[in-house]
């Protein structure tokens, strides 16, 4: 039970006793069983979101306000102004270690402050020497010079923050044809951070701000360090890291209060249907699989086989998961999981005969409307709108779209459509129907 | 883990953070006041190219070199490549090596891409910061004036053991800073129209 319903709960038991409903005993029972719960001090989130917003700002500022009046400088004064942010961002973090190391504001938005002003530093140097433009050398020196600042001041927000400046380092890096593996290594710095704010509670804003960065970065960072030599193993690779995520998540965060707060099932949740309806296309099974093998020129030879390791790494850690928690799930937790089977089946399919493509975009389709199903019929048992309509949403947009490639004429679709619009209203009306007599 | 550990560390770390910064400082200021100045003569840049809003996109006329008879350069390896200075004093570019060359007349720069044994190189030197409500006027004087019919455009480099830092940007034999005061001030003096 979440945190707030168990507030409330509180609230009610005094009354609840008054009116003889439940016993002192009972009551006191209710209490030993969910134990202590206090409530949300805004006061201290308002002081930690201003801290890091005012730091953010205070950082731009003053960056902005030096870029200014740059031109009538000397070059000593610029390289002397190029710093000073940098030491008194260092002085004001130092200080936070040495007397606020207990304060989350103070951390947060010291290290956010110390972080903006080592790029901030380095950029201005650079400008100041008119040095040529490697953006991607920048981000891993200023990441690297950042990477400390994760544990010595305590903070998921320098961690999140980092992550996505490694991935943006990644891209940077492919786009100047340059392997990214070392992001997976820089990736791995962040990590323990992560997971030790996470043991503590997984549902506080701290730990869920570090797993949606890690989740999303891991989503671009997967595809982007890739060889792709092997034509279509991403199908493999994708699939297994949505199917990870969604039993991760469904094993370890299956008692989040909300749906934000469980970051790996909601990125499954919203890329699993996006893979599914891409696969059920014919671009993505074109020239696929290992008659088409390009070995890799220009880079590493061995960079190859990373693609391999990593579609055996992510599709080993999925059977694991499956195995271990295949009896606790609900049924449509493994069904979401189950795109990484079906990817795998598809592609050797259609890597062996292309002619494959077809079994395998009707087996999506078929999967696509499943997953629909199960999700409308899971909302329905639970009563939960927003799990039915998104279970529509699926169904919806797999009919949307097989309707938009087919040759069939503007009275069929405007049907098809008005069908389509009738199930949401329908669906929602009887549910809302529902809930209300259940309230009443 | 003890407040006065963590400190300990912080300092450390904070100390590689200034020293980051610290040493670029010094490897350009050292290059600037030791290094060999050369001038090269700058080249006209596509307009889709100069799209930096606080900086003038450079190019130089100056910018492939020969590889020696069997020598290979993938893209993006790192090469040694001479200079030498033409008869009106400007720098042209005569070979690359892998290896680092004797004296001091040569620059390091990555290889952009190969046809045969000519490289065509990514020059250490490819923008000039300016404030950004100069830029536009920069970047058009730098235009008109890197044109095939005016060529007076030119950039100053200091070069100190193959690495390279652009000194200044000249524009009509002018600073360019110098260069838009005086076209910015006086209504007689505007930039040459391109031909």
């Amino acid at each position: 039970m979440s945190k707030k319903h168990v507030l409330w709960l509180y609230q009610e038991l005094p009354d609840l006793v008054s009116r003889g409903v439940l016993t002192g005993e009972t009551a006191e029972r209710l209490r030993r069983h969910y134990g202590e719960a206090e409530p949300i001090n805004k006061r201290r989130i308002a002081f930690l979101t201003f801290g890091i917003l005012g730091a953010f700002l205070v950082g731009s500022g003053s960056i902005l306000l030096l870029g200014h009046s740059w031109e009538n400088l000397s070059r000593p004064v610029r390289v002397f102004l190029s710093l000073a942010p940098l030491v008194i961002a260092q002085v004001l973090a130092g200080w936070t270690v040495w007397r606020r190391w207990e304060s989350a504001a103070w951390c947060e938005s010291t290290a956010v402050f110390l972080m903006f002003s080592i790029g901030a530093s380095i950029t201005l140097v650079g400008q100041t020497y008119h040095v040529p433009g490697d953006f991607a050398q920048l981000l891993l020196i200023w990441m690297l010079l950042s990477a400390p600042l994760i544990y010595l001041l305590n903070t998921s927000l320098c961690a999140a923050s980092y992550l996505v400046g490694i991935t943006l380092w990644a891209c940077t890096a492919r786009m100047q044809s340059q392997d990214a593996l070392l992001f997976w290594i820089l990736a791995a710095v962040a990590i323990p951070r992560l997971w030790m704010t996470a043991r503590e509670n997984p549902y506080a804003i701290r730990p869920v701000l570090g797993l949606w960065s890690l989740a999303l970065c891991l989503c671009v960072a997967t595809g982007v360090t890739m060889a792709h030599a092997l034509p279509g193993l991403w199908i493999i690779v994708y699939s297994s890291l949505f199917a990870v995520f969604c039993l991760a998540g469904s094993i370890w965060f299956l008692e989040a209060p909300s749906f934000w707060q469980r970051p790996l099932a909601a990125v499954s949740a919203v890329g699993i249907p996006v893979l599914c309806l891409m696969f059920s296309f014919e671009w993505p099974w074109e020239e696929i699989g290992w008659h088409h093998y390009l070995p890799p020129s220009g880079y590493r030879r061995w960079f190859a086989l990373y693609d391999f390791v990593l579609a055996a790494a992510l599709t080993t850690a999925f059977i694991f998961l499956l195995v271990r928690s295949i009896r606790k799930l609900q049924m449509h937790q493994p069904l979401f999981g189950a795109i990484a089977i079906l990817a795998v089946i598809c592609y050797f399919l259609v890597a062996a005969d292309p002619r494959g493509t077809a079994i395998a975009r009707v087996l999506f389709n078929l999967y696509l409307l499943a997953l629909g199903l199960a999700t409308v019929v899971v909302g329905i048992r639970n009563n939960h709108l927003g799990t039915v309509n998104f279970g529509l949403l699926i169904l919806s947009a797999l009919i949307v779209t097989r309707f938009f490639d087919s040759d069939l004429g503007f009275v069929t679709r405007g049907v098809a459509f008005i069908v389509v619009g009738i199930g949401f209203l329908t669906t929602n009306l009887m549910l809302l129907q529902r809930t209300k007599g259940g309230t009443q | 883990m003890k407040k006065t550990v963590i400190l300990g560390l912080f300092c450390c770390a904070a100390l590689v953070q200034l020293v980051v910064p610290i040493q670029m400082i010094l490897q350009h200021e050292q290059t600037l006041r030791t290094g060999r100045q050369f001038r090269f003569r700058t080249a006209p840049v596509e307009p889709r190219d100069a799209l930096g809003s606080q900086y003038v996109v450079l190019r130089t006329e100056a910018n492939t070199a020969s590889l020696p008879v069997g020598v290979k350069a993938e893209d993006r390896q790192k090469v040694y490549v001479l200079i030498e200075e033409d008869k009106g004093g400007f720098a042209q570019l005569t070979s690359a090596t892998l290896t680092r060359p004797q004296g001091d007349a040569y620059i390091k720069a990555k290889v952009s891409y190969s046809r045969g044994r000519t490289v065509h190189l990514e020059m250490p030197f490819d923008r000039y910061y300016i404030n950004e409500q100069l830029a536009p006027a920069a970047e058009q004087a730098y235009r008109q004036h890197s044109h095939r019919d005016a060529r007076d455009a030119y950039i100053t480099v200091r070069v100190r053991s193959g690495f390279a830092v652009l000194e200044d940007l000249y524009i009509g034999g002018k600073p360019i800073g110098e260069f838009l005061r005086e076209t910015s001030s006086s209504p007689t003096l505007s930039p040459p129209s391109v031909r």
